[in-house]
Protein backbone atom coordinates (compact mmCIF):
# COMPACT_ATOMS: atom_id res chain seq x y z
CA UNK A 1 0.00 0.00 0.00
CA UNK A 2 1.11 3.49 -0.40
CA UNK A 3 0.08 6.20 1.13
CA UNK A 4 -0.79 9.41 -1.16
CA UNK A 5 -0.60 12.77 -0.95
CA UNK A 6 -3.42 14.66 -0.03
CA UNK A 7 -3.33 17.23 -2.08
CA UNK A 8 -3.48 14.16 -5.08
CA UNK A 9 -5.92 12.25 -3.19
CA UNK A 10 -9.23 12.78 -5.50
CA UNK A 11 -6.73 13.11 -8.71
CA UNK A 12 -6.23 9.66 -7.74
CA UNK A 13 -9.56 8.73 -8.02
CA UNK A 14 -10.04 10.77 -10.77
CA UNK A 15 -7.12 8.54 -12.42
CA UNK A 16 -8.29 5.48 -11.33
CA UNK A 17 -11.63 5.83 -13.22
CA UNK A 18 -9.92 7.52 -16.01
CA UNK A 19 -7.70 4.04 -16.74
CA UNK A 20 -10.89 1.49 -15.89
CA UNK A 21 -11.74 -0.18 -19.14
CA UNK A 22 -14.42 -2.50 -17.56
CA UNK A 23 -15.86 -1.22 -14.57
CA UNK A 24 -15.55 1.39 -11.51
CA UNK A 25 -17.28 0.97 -8.31
CA UNK A 26 -17.32 4.07 -5.77
CA UNK A 27 -18.27 2.81 -2.09
CA UNK A 28 -19.07 5.95 -0.21
CA UNK A 29 -21.59 6.61 2.06
CA UNK A 30 -21.93 9.98 1.92
CA UNK A 31 -21.36 12.51 -0.62
CA UNK A 32 -20.77 16.20 -1.45
CA UNK A 33 -19.24 16.23 -5.16
CA UNK A 34 -20.34 20.31 -5.32
CA UNK A 35 -16.83 21.80 -6.65
CA UNK A 36 -15.15 18.35 -7.93
CA UNK A 37 -16.42 18.95 -11.36
CA UNK A 38 -13.62 17.33 -12.80
CA UNK A 39 -14.04 13.86 -10.70
CA UNK A 40 -17.71 14.30 -11.90
CA UNK A 41 -16.72 14.74 -15.31
CA UNK A 42 -14.35 11.49 -15.29
CA UNK A 43 -17.72 9.69 -13.80
CA UNK A 44 -19.91 10.60 -16.37
CA UNK A 45 -17.59 9.86 -19.20
CA UNK A 46 -16.64 6.39 -17.85
CA UNK A 47 -20.21 5.94 -17.41
CA UNK A 48 -21.15 6.31 -21.17
CA UNK A 49 -18.65 3.30 -22.04
CA UNK A 50 -18.43 0.88 -19.21
CA UNK A 51 -20.38 0.27 -15.57
CA UNK A 52 -20.10 3.14 -12.57
CA UNK A 53 -21.75 1.61 -9.74
CA UNK A 54 -21.81 3.83 -7.00
CA UNK A 55 -22.65 2.36 -3.20
CA UNK A 56 -23.83 4.80 -0.46
CA UNK A 57 -25.35 4.76 2.82
CA UNK A 58 -29.08 3.65 3.10
CA UNK A 59 -31.07 6.53 3.18
CA UNK A 60 -28.69 9.09 1.94
CA UNK A 61 -30.29 8.60 -2.12
CA UNK A 62 -28.26 10.89 -4.37
CA UNK A 63 -27.72 13.13 -1.61
CA UNK A 64 -24.61 15.48 -3.30
CA UNK A 65 -24.37 13.26 -6.20
CA UNK A 66 -26.42 15.54 -8.33
CA UNK A 67 -26.09 15.29 -12.16
CA UNK A 68 -24.02 12.35 -11.97
CA UNK A 69 -25.06 9.84 -14.43
CA UNK A 70 -23.62 6.41 -12.64
CA UNK A 71 -26.30 3.23 -10.94
CA UNK A 72 -26.89 4.56 -7.29
CA UNK A 73 -27.23 1.48 -4.73
CA UNK A 74 -27.94 2.01 -1.14
CA UNK A 75 -26.96 -0.07 1.71
CA UNK A 76 -27.93 -0.22 5.09
CA UNK A 77 -24.97 0.52 8.07
CA UNK A 78 -22.64 1.14 4.72
CA UNK A 79 -19.53 2.91 6.75
CA UNK A 80 -16.70 1.51 4.63
CA UNK A 81 -15.24 3.77 1.80
CA UNK A 82 -13.52 2.02 -1.22
CA UNK A 83 -12.99 2.92 -4.99
CA UNK A 84 -11.99 0.09 -7.75
CA UNK A 85 -11.81 -0.62 -11.00
CA UNK A 86 -11.13 -3.86 -12.77
CA UNK A 87 -7.75 -3.86 -12.02
CA UNK A 88 -6.79 -0.62 -9.32
CA UNK A 89 -8.19 0.26 -5.97
CA UNK A 90 -7.86 2.87 -3.31
CA UNK A 91 -9.16 2.81 -0.14
CA UNK A 92 -9.92 6.11 2.47
CA UNK A 93 -10.62 6.89 5.73
CA UNK A 94 -12.55 9.86 3.97
CA UNK A 95 -16.06 9.84 2.21
CA UNK A 96 -16.34 11.73 -1.66
CA UNK A 97 -17.41 15.25 0.18
CA UNK A 98 -15.67 18.20 -0.50
CA UNK A 99 -14.66 19.57 3.00
CA UNK A 100 -10.99 20.14 3.99
CA UNK A 101 -11.64 17.21 6.31
CA UNK A 102 -8.23 15.56 7.51
CA UNK A 103 -8.00 12.12 5.44
CA UNK A 104 -5.45 9.72 4.18
CA UNK A 105 -6.43 7.53 0.80
CA UNK A 106 -4.21 4.24 -0.04
CA UNK A 107 -3.15 2.71 -3.30
CA UNK A 108 -3.47 -1.03 -3.26
CA UNK A 109 -0.98 -3.22 -4.30
CA UNK A 110 -2.22 -6.69 -5.98
CA UNK A 111 -3.14 -8.48 -2.48
CA UNK A 112 -4.87 -5.45 -0.82
CA UNK A 113 -6.92 -4.89 -4.44
CA UNK A 114 -7.94 -8.70 -4.03
CA UNK A 115 -8.63 -8.07 -0.55
CA UNK A 116 -11.01 -5.10 -0.99
CA UNK A 117 -12.53 -6.71 -3.74
CA UNK A 118 -13.38 -9.49 -1.75
CA UNK A 119 -14.81 -7.35 1.44
CA UNK A 120 -17.32 -5.76 -1.12
CA UNK A 121 -18.76 -9.06 -2.61
CA UNK A 122 -19.23 -10.39 0.91
CA UNK A 123 -20.15 -7.49 2.77
CA UNK A 124 -21.48 -4.77 1.00
CA UNK A 125 -22.69 -6.30 -2.81
CA UNK A 126 -25.38 -8.83 -1.05
CA UNK A 127 -27.10 -6.47 1.38
CA UNK A 128 -27.11 -3.42 -2.17
CA UNK A 129 -30.40 -1.91 -3.47
CA UNK A 130 -30.52 -0.33 -6.07
CA UNK A 131 -32.02 2.71 -6.55
CA UNK B 1 -0.93 -4.74 4.43
CA UNK B 2 -3.15 -7.35 5.39
CA UNK B 3 -7.48 -7.40 5.68
CA UNK B 4 -8.66 -8.71 8.91
CA UNK B 5 -11.75 -10.20 9.00
CA UNK B 6 -14.62 -7.94 10.67
CA UNK B 7 -14.97 -10.08 13.50
CA UNK B 8 -11.53 -9.30 14.52
CA UNK B 9 -10.92 -5.91 14.15
CA UNK B 10 -11.37 -5.02 18.08
CA UNK B 11 -9.48 -7.78 19.18
CA UNK B 12 -6.28 -6.95 16.80
CA UNK B 13 -6.80 -3.47 18.58
CA UNK B 14 -6.93 -5.32 22.19
CA UNK B 15 -3.31 -7.20 20.67
CA UNK B 16 -2.07 -4.16 19.93
CA UNK B 17 -2.67 -2.08 23.15
CA UNK B 18 -1.21 -5.34 25.31
CA UNK B 19 1.73 -5.78 22.74
CA UNK B 20 2.92 -2.20 23.07
CA UNK B 21 6.24 -1.51 24.69
CA UNK B 22 7.02 1.85 24.61
CA UNK B 23 3.47 3.88 23.37
CA UNK B 24 0.49 3.33 21.25
CA UNK B 25 -1.72 5.78 19.28
CA UNK B 26 -5.34 5.84 18.87
CA UNK B 27 -7.03 8.41 16.39
CA UNK B 28 -10.69 7.92 16.13
CA UNK B 29 -12.27 11.37 14.96
CA UNK B 30 -15.76 10.22 17.07
CA UNK B 31 -15.78 7.30 20.22
CA UNK B 32 -18.04 5.38 21.88
CA UNK B 33 -16.19 2.35 23.74
CA UNK B 34 -19.29 1.55 25.86
CA UNK B 35 -19.43 -2.39 25.68
CA UNK B 36 -16.21 -2.85 24.42
CA UNK B 37 -14.88 -3.83 27.82
CA UNK B 38 -11.68 -5.84 26.82
CA UNK B 39 -10.49 -2.63 24.94
CA UNK B 40 -11.18 -0.56 27.39
CA UNK B 41 -9.15 -3.00 29.84
CA UNK B 42 -6.15 -3.15 27.53
CA UNK B 43 -5.61 0.53 27.41
CA UNK B 44 -5.86 1.33 31.52
CA UNK B 45 -3.66 -1.89 31.74
CA UNK B 46 -1.77 -0.06 28.74
CA UNK B 47 -1.50 3.47 31.15
CA UNK B 48 -0.69 1.44 34.45
CA UNK B 49 2.55 -0.39 32.61
CA UNK B 50 3.40 2.98 31.68
CA UNK B 51 2.86 3.33 28.42
CA UNK B 52 2.23 6.62 26.70
CA UNK B 53 -1.40 6.32 25.29
CA UNK B 54 -2.05 9.20 23.15
CA UNK B 55 -5.81 9.67 21.78
CA UNK B 56 -6.87 11.96 19.10
CA UNK B 57 -10.28 13.25 18.12
CA UNK B 58 -11.91 15.27 16.17
CA UNK B 59 -12.01 19.40 17.16
CA UNK B 60 -15.02 19.36 19.81
CA UNK B 61 -15.42 15.89 20.47
CA UNK B 62 -13.66 15.71 23.80
CA UNK B 63 -13.85 12.53 25.80
CA UNK B 64 -17.80 11.94 24.48
CA UNK B 65 -18.07 8.11 24.48
CA UNK B 66 -14.02 7.55 26.50
CA UNK B 67 -15.39 8.04 30.01
CA UNK B 68 -13.34 6.32 32.90
CA UNK B 69 -10.17 5.70 30.52
CA UNK B 70 -6.82 6.41 31.38
CA UNK B 71 -5.09 8.26 28.33
CA UNK B 72 -3.46 11.74 26.75
CA UNK B 73 -6.52 13.25 25.19
CA UNK B 74 -5.42 15.34 22.23
CA UNK B 75 -7.96 17.30 19.91
CA UNK B 76 -7.49 18.15 15.85
CA UNK B 77 -9.53 20.25 13.86
CA UNK B 78 -11.27 18.57 10.97
CA UNK B 79 -9.71 15.10 12.04
CA UNK B 80 -11.64 12.55 9.59
CA UNK B 81 -8.37 10.03 9.03
CA UNK B 82 -8.61 6.68 11.36
CA UNK B 83 -5.54 4.84 12.85
CA UNK B 84 -3.73 2.93 15.51
CA UNK B 85 -0.40 1.98 16.11
CA UNK B 86 2.05 1.09 18.31
CA UNK B 87 5.80 1.52 17.81
CA UNK B 88 5.65 -1.69 15.77
CA UNK B 89 2.88 -2.23 13.46
CA UNK B 90 -0.13 -0.32 12.92
CA UNK B 91 -3.82 -0.55 11.65
CA UNK B 92 -5.96 1.70 9.66
CA UNK B 93 -9.52 1.41 9.20
CA UNK B 94 -12.77 2.76 7.66
CA UNK B 95 -14.15 2.90 11.33
CA UNK B 96 -14.52 5.20 13.97
CA UNK B 97 -14.09 3.75 17.59
CA UNK B 98 -18.06 3.36 17.83
CA UNK B 99 -19.95 0.08 19.13
CA UNK B 100 -22.08 0.10 16.13
CA UNK B 101 -23.06 -2.45 14.00
CA UNK B 102 -21.47 -0.25 10.47
CA UNK B 103 -19.99 -2.33 8.03
CA UNK B 104 -16.44 -1.04 7.76
CA UNK B 105 -12.93 -2.94 6.98
CA UNK B 106 -9.45 -2.36 8.91
CA UNK B 107 -6.38 -3.06 7.41
CA UNK B 108 -2.91 -4.41 9.73
CA UNK B 109 -0.14 -2.89 8.77
CA UNK B 110 3.50 -4.72 9.68
CA UNK B 111 5.60 -4.17 6.94
CA UNK B 112 8.19 -1.64 7.79
CA UNK B 113 7.65 0.79 5.04
CA UNK B 114 4.12 0.78 5.00
CA UNK B 115 4.43 1.41 8.89
CA UNK B 116 6.57 4.52 7.85
CA UNK B 117 4.13 5.99 5.60
CA UNK B 118 1.38 5.54 7.90
CA UNK B 119 3.39 7.23 10.67
CA UNK B 120 4.68 9.63 8.48
CA UNK B 121 1.56 10.64 7.39
CA UNK B 122 0.12 11.05 11.41
CA UNK B 123 3.23 13.18 11.96
CA UNK B 124 2.81 15.60 9.07
CA UNK B 125 -0.85 16.44 9.51
CA UNK B 126 -2.23 14.86 12.32
CA UNK B 127 0.39 15.58 15.45
CA UNK B 128 1.33 19.28 14.49
CA UNK B 129 -2.52 20.15 14.58
CA UNK B 130 -3.42 18.27 17.71
CA UNK B 131 -4.21 20.19 21.36
CA UNK B 132 -4.04 18.71 24.55
CA UNK B 133 -7.68 18.24 25.77
CA UNK B 134 -8.90 20.64 28.87
CA UNK B 135 -7.59 17.72 31.58
CA UNK B 136 -9.95 19.21 34.22
CA UNK B 137 -12.53 18.02 31.73
CA UNK B 138 -11.29 14.73 31.22
CA UNK B 139 -11.61 11.88 34.31
CA UNK B 140 -8.34 9.78 34.81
Amino acid sequence: MNIINPKKNIDSVISLIKNAKKRVVIVSPFNDLLGWNELKAAINSANEHLEVSYYVREGEGRNGIDGINATVYEVPLLHAKMFFSESEGIISSGNLTNHPDINWFCYLNDEEYKDIVGFFERYIKPGAKQL
Amino acid sequence: MKILDPKDNIDSLVSMVRNAKEFVVFVSPYSYLKGWESLKEAINEAYDRGIKFSYYVRKGEGSKGLEGLSVCLFEVEKLHAKMFFNERVAVISSFHLMNNQDINWAFEIDDSDEYEGLTDFFKTYIEPEAIMYDLHQFKF
